[in-house]
């Protein structure tokens, strides 16, 4: 866990393209998010591998969403029953069950259905709003931030060294 | 490209996807033995799974169900399973395959390890053994003599009742009218009517006296005509009771001609091959019956399975969610094996028959596959010489089941039909067709016997021994069984040219031994009448007697009249 955070912390201090730390935090939302059964995971964890993504900040975050969904498990039930059993929608459903692909995808289960739409909902503006974090972070806080006395005291301890060595 | 794709990334993957591979069958072993053995409630065993990816094929070796009853004990037992499927219907977990072999099925084997599961249900279904019942020989069994004639029921004793009554009543009025003639105050008034008329003295006393010895005359005249009236009746009466013994002599044989009738031959030409196959055809239904019964169940828990399905409240566990059903176009049902290959060995449940054949249209679900399912099997042993089955079930709308066969030489030997009969050996041909269609049934059986050996037992044949000389003798059978009504409570017309040869001996026998219960009958009832007869033959000699006194009164009557 330590390791993480020191590595976290690194990758916001160092020149990696923001980017990429994004695409990392809005996969770890989703991984965090897609129940388990869903072929849609496999498929998420199979673009994690081949994306450069940054896997320390995905991990991190996958870890916070799964709490979030954990919590939000009802909500998300709820939306994606309401979306399922919404007669508008109907003509669109029968025709995804009539595909074996979206049959193994379980998108008729309505916790899939809504995490799905949870993580389209939130994919762009939480890419956009970490994006915009860290380089304001980099711009206006890492400077600030160094000059503290706590980190004075941090560099000394047994963490600073581990930022140090993951550094060298 | 360089910034976005990662590539030690994509080896991993590339890695992970060899991994899988490589694991997949390992993974799909245990997934088809915990799968199996959950939804079958008993221990679903694996030797090994292999994928061919190129042929799409799917193979399993050494598949092992156990008894839920006998962990020791498989249940079915396949050596080789191969089966042409579409992946992607696989995994969303429908087993349908184009081309199937299913080879080396045998039922009932012993099992190397307990097949015990812990959650597995104990019930104690216990098979039905019901033996084949024995039977009676009809007719053949002739009631107890004395069970048969009694006073109560006696024609006889009744005849002769009547008779004792004639007799009687004969006497009684013959008494009365013979007093009546015989009457002393009459005679005596004759007598003094006569006296008077003597002793008339003067012309005018002769001449009434004259008049009164008329008027005597007359009267006496009368009462003579009375006697001899009496005479001829009392001679009328007594020819009637020599005809009333006479027929009373006769009625012992008439009755028991009668009697005879009532437990006689006509009960004995009944159709012995009803008796001798019935039991069998009942036993034999029975078992199709419960085959029936088991095929309809499983039916019915496959659609309340489906039913559950769909019927899903929205009330899921945490991190489950809610599957939601939407109509399928072409729904496919969980197995369905359209064109099977079958092999294997029916020893296992008591047939001693290595069977081979095909299967179409195999599934839990006909109502989705839209297709009856058939099975045409060739059935191969020692013991027979060619038997081809067809089965076709049809459960898309009613429960229609259709089975038909063919067997050639099929060799019986020690084989019980009924309790009393035994086919020692022989050579059976034999074709049926039989249907269902819900509970009703329809049929018919051809079957021939050659070179029979036809064994008997029970008490009923020890005492006919030209009964089972007749039918140990017979080398050939036939029998045509026609079915009908429902499979609760099947009808069956046999007609066996056993019932001809059994009904010729059966006669003789059944003749020789009535007239011989005949005379037995015949003499008990002329002993209890004779006792009767002698018991009234008192009452005969009074009557008797009585014409002595009868033909005397005449004459009583002439001597007045003589002196008159």
């Amino acid at each position: 866990m330590l390791t993480i955070l020191a590595k976290l912390l690194q990758f916001l201090n160092s020149n990696q393209n923001p980017n990429q730390l994004a695409l990392a935090a809005c996969f770890g939302l989703a991984i965090g998010l897609m129940p388990g059964f869903s072929v849609l995971l496999i498929l998420l964890l199979m673009m994690v591998c081949v994306i450069k993504a940054n896997l320390s900040l995905l991990v991190f975050i996958w870890g916070l969403f799964e709490a979030v969904a954990y919590v939000a498990d009802p909500a998300l039930h709820q939306l994606g029953y309401a979306l399922l059993t919404a007669e508008a929608l109907q003509p669109i459903w029968i025709s995804l069950a009539q595909s074996n692909f979206w049959t193994l995808t379980a998108f008729n289960n309505s916790l899939v259905m809504g995490s799905t739409v949870a993580i389209i909902a939130l994919w762009l503006p939480v890419y956009f709003l970490i994006r915009v974090l860290i380089v304001k972070y980099r711009q206006q806080i890492q400077g600030t931030f160094k000059q503290l006395k706590i980190t004075q005291l941090l560099k000394g301890s047994k963490f600073f060294h581990t930022y140090q060595r993951l550094g060298n | 490209m360089k910034d976005i794709i990662r590539w030690p990334g994509i080896v991993f993957a590339l890695l992970l996807v060899c991994l899988v591979y490589f694991l997949l069958e390992p993974l799909l072993k245990l997934v088809i033995e915990q799968t199996g053995s959950q939804t079958l409630s008993t221990k679903v065993t694996l030797d090994s799974v292999q994928i061919d990816w190129s042929e799409q094929s799917l193979i399993l070796e050494g598949l092992e169900v156990a008894d839920k009853d006998q962990p020791m004990t498989n249940l079915v037992e396949v050596d080789h399973l191969a089966l042409q499927i579409d992946a992607l219907d696989a995994l969303t977990g429908h087993l349908i395959s184009e081309q199937a072999n299913i080879l080396g099925i045998q039922f009932n084997t012993p099992r190397a390890e307990s097949g015990e599961q812990d959650s597995a249900d104990k019930s104690n279904d216990s098979e039905d053994t019901e033996s084949s019942p024995g039977f009676d020989l009809p007719g053949l069994g002739l009631p107890d003599i004395d069970t048969l004639v009694s006073k109560e029921n006696s024609l006889t004793y009744k005849r002769y009742k009547k008779f004792r009554q004639y007799l009687d009543d004969t006497k009684a009025d013959y008494k009365t009218r013979l007093a009546a003639l015989k009457d002393k105050q009459k005679i005596a008034d004759y007598k003094a009517r006569f006296k008077e008329i003597k002793k008339a003295k003067g012309f005018m006393e002769i001449l009434s006296a004259a008049s009164k010895a008329k008027d005597l005359k007359k009267d006496i005249d009368k009462d003579i005509s009375e006697a001899s009236q009496l005479n001829r009746d009392f001679k009328q009466a007594q020819k009637e009771i020599k005809r009333r013994i006479a027929e009373l002599k006769k009625s012992p044989q008439q009755e028991a001609d009668q009697l005879l009738k009532k437990v006689g031959i006509e009960n004995g030409t009944q159709k012995i091959s009803q008796f001798i196959f019935g039991p069998e055809m009942k036993a034999q239904m029975k078992k199709f019956k419960n085959w029936l019964s088991s095929i309809n169940d499983s039916d019915t828990n496959t659609n309340e399975n489906t039913d559950n399905v769909n019927t899903k409240t929205p009330t899921p566990e945490r991190g489950k969610g809610v599957f939601v059903q939407f109509a399928q176009a072409n729904p496919l049902p969980l197995v369905w094996f359209k064109n099977t290959e079958l092999s294997g060995d029916l020893s296992g449940i008591g047939h001693d028959f290595l069977f081979k054949g095909s299967a179409s249209h195999l599934t839990d679900q006909q109502t989705l596959s839209g297709q009856p399912t058939s099975l045409d099997l060739n059935l191969k042993s020692d013991l027979v010489k060619n038997a081809q089955v067809n089965i076709v079930v049809d459960i898309r709308t009613d429960q229609k089941l259709s089975l038909s066969f063919d067997v050639k030489q099929y060799r019986l030997d020690k084989t019980p039909l009924s309790g009393n009969f035994t086919i020692d050996s022989a050579l059976l041909d034999t074709q049926g067709n039989i249907s269902t269609i819900n509970d009703q049934l329809a049929g018919n059986i051809n079957a021939e016997l050659n070179s029979v050996s036809l064994k008997t037992s029970g008490d009923s044949f020890k005492k006919y021994p030209a009964i089972e000389q007749a039918l140990t003798d017979e080398d050939h059978v036939t029998a045509k069984i026609e079915l009908d009504g429902t499979i609760e409570a099947p009808q069956f017309d046999i007609n066996s040219n056993l019932d001809s040869i059994f009904d010729t001996v059966l006669k003789k026998v059944v003749d020789a031994q009535l007239a011989k219960y005949k005379d037995q009958v015949t003499e008990k009832i002329e002993t209890m009448l004779q006792q009767e007869l002698n018991s009234s033959e008192s009452s005969q000699s009074d009557l008797i007697g009585m014409g002595d006194d009868i033909a005397g009164s005449k004459d009583i009557f002439k001597d007045l009249i003589g002196k008159l």
